[in-house]
């Protein structure tokens, strides 16, 4: 009960203060629009919204997939292997470090308009969380179980699927949850740099026009897609890690 | 068999740490011994020694005429933390060494074992449903799976509250006189030692030697309730507390 009815109002209240503040405030539609605004905005063009939604989802599912994979391969390599590691650490660190949002004139350069630019960029920021959570978790494992798998003589294979992977699964499943909102981001930023469609071609269209309530309802349908896709990561985790 | 030759052994760890220096130990098939000692005094470094897990700096041990440069399969060992698979039940814990083994047909084995340390009616539960000493039989039961020679206990029952040490403690008595299997078992418990040994291994502060063999003529089985040995235990325990300290 409490596990669905604690968020939904949490939610109402932050809309409702929201709303409040538009009219306590008298702000104008112009600058920050109320909720109804919003959602009136919304009812004008419902179609062309949920639309461009699935363009940005689109685009964020398969850049956090392709993450994901990458991520997780990258992970196990790294902890396969010491001299790997130490070897290409600093290189991923200094990648890391670098602002993806800088990097987003370089791919429209190199990609143009299209997908794939923003595909790359929500692969670039939702990545190395995958890869840090996987790590971190691959080395988990107690010492004591460590060391029974050793003295059972059992070979890398075997320690690797019978215990230091599914043991770095709760923690993989934190590194997925860092990163579903990062995907987002990654598509947004791509869309805005590159505009063709997609959410963040919406609100720079938006802008461009004075149109805020309309920016407002796409970052809305933003923020729902992200809080859609953690429940979604989180339910896959309570299937996959019921122990934890 | 399972006899456990230890000679002239040392370790020293990088630093330089010395750990363990001139041990000679010779531990008979079928032998009950407990390795006692004070904190840091290596005791737990002897018995990863015997377990093939760690090298020796000096030294040789055998098991049955043959050197142990690596661990061996028929060497189980239980320890302090159950460290049991959380995402396994209790049977599917104890069947980990068959399948890494390639053991068949080890099913009866493990329900069997189960059986014989009040688990059965546990053994499709998780390890996270199950108290701390129930934990602590179900690593003993994947660890007597394979059929070992040897069994290397470090501290496991340390973790335990006092009345489920006890508890466990007449148990494994039990286990070793039905199974006969050589148990090294590592504990800073004086009264653990005097419980469960033929022959207490008293070893010093570091670096670790042997200051005494105390072989322990006790009738079995022995507990720490009313019984007729009780001032032998009690002897005993006080001869070994004047060496430990």
């Amino acid at each position: 009960m409490s596990r669905v009815a604690l968020p939904a109002l949490g939610a109402a209240l932050t809309v409702a203060l929201w709303w409040l503040l538009t009219v306590a405030f008298h702000i104008d539609p112009f600058y920050v629009p109320s909720p109804a605004d919003v959602v009136q905005t919304f009812w004008r063009t419902p179609g062309f919204l949920l639309a461009e939604t699935w363009v940005t989802l689109q685009r964020v599912l398969i850049g956090f997939a392709l993450a994901v994979t990458g991520g997780l391969v990258v992970a196990v390599v790294l902890a396969a292997s010491r001299t790997v590691e130490r070897m290409t650490m600093p290189v991923l660190a200094a990648v890391n470090a670098v602002p993806k949002v800088a990097l987003a004139p370089l791919l429209l350069v190199w990609m143009g308009f299209g997908d794939s630019p923003k595909i790359v960029l929500v692969v670039l920021v939702s990545f190395f969380p995958v890869v840090v959570a996987t790590m971190a978790g691959l080395t988990s494992a107690p010492a004591d179980l460590r060391k029974l798998v050793r003295s059972m003589k059992a070979t890398w294979w075997q320690t690797f699927v019978k215990v230091r992977l599914p043991w770095a699964l709760p923690q993989i499943f934190v590194g997925l949850k860092v990163a579903t909102p990062l995907a987002i981001i990654g598509a947004v930023i791509g869309e805005v740099v590159s505009p063709d469609r997609g959410l963040g071609s919406v609100i720079t269209g938006s802008s461009a026009s004075s149109d805020t309530p309309l920016a407002f309802a796409a970052l809305v349908l933003l923020a729902l897609a992200g809080v859609a896709l953690f429940y979604l990561v989180a339910a896959v985790e309570r299937l996959v890690v019921p122990w934890a | 068999m399972g006899v456990i030759t230890v000679s002239s052994l040392a370790k020293t760890f990088p630093g330089p740490v010395e750990a363990l220096t001139d041990i000679d130990l010779q531990i008979e098939d079928g032998e009950f011994v407990t390795l006692i000692g004070r904190s840091g005094c290596g005791k737990s470094t002897l018995l990863n020694l015997i377990a093939g897990l760690l090298p020796p700096t000096r030294g040789t041990i055998t098991l049955d005429g043959v050197v142990v440069s690596e661990p061996r399969r028929d060497v189980a060992m239980v320890f302090q933390q159950p460290a049991l698979l959380p995402w396994r039940s209790v049977e599917a814990n104890v069947l980990l060494p068959a399948e890494i083994m390639g053991l068949r047909g080890a099913g009866p084995r493990a329900l069997e074992l189960l059986e014989m340390t009040g688990l059965t009616a546990f053994r499709k539960k998780r390890p996270h449903e199950l108290s701390g000493g129930m934990q602590q039989r179900v690593a003993l039961c994947r660890a007597l799976l394979p059929r070992p020679k040897v069994l290397l206990m470090d501290e496991p029952f340390s973790a335990l509250d006092a009345l489920t040490r006890e508890e466990l403690a007449v148990e494994l008595q039990r286990i070793h006189l039905d199974l006969g299997t050589t148990i090294v078992f590592v504990t800073h418990s004086i009264q653990e030692a005097v419980l469960l040994a033929d022959r207490v291994v008293v070893l010093t502060d570091r670096p670790g030697r042997i200051r005494s063999l105390v072989p322990i003529d006790i009738p079995r089985p022995r507990s720490f309730g009313h019984n007729a040995h009780l001032d032998e235990v009690a002897a005993t325990a006080a001869r070994l507390h004047d060496l430990l300290h």
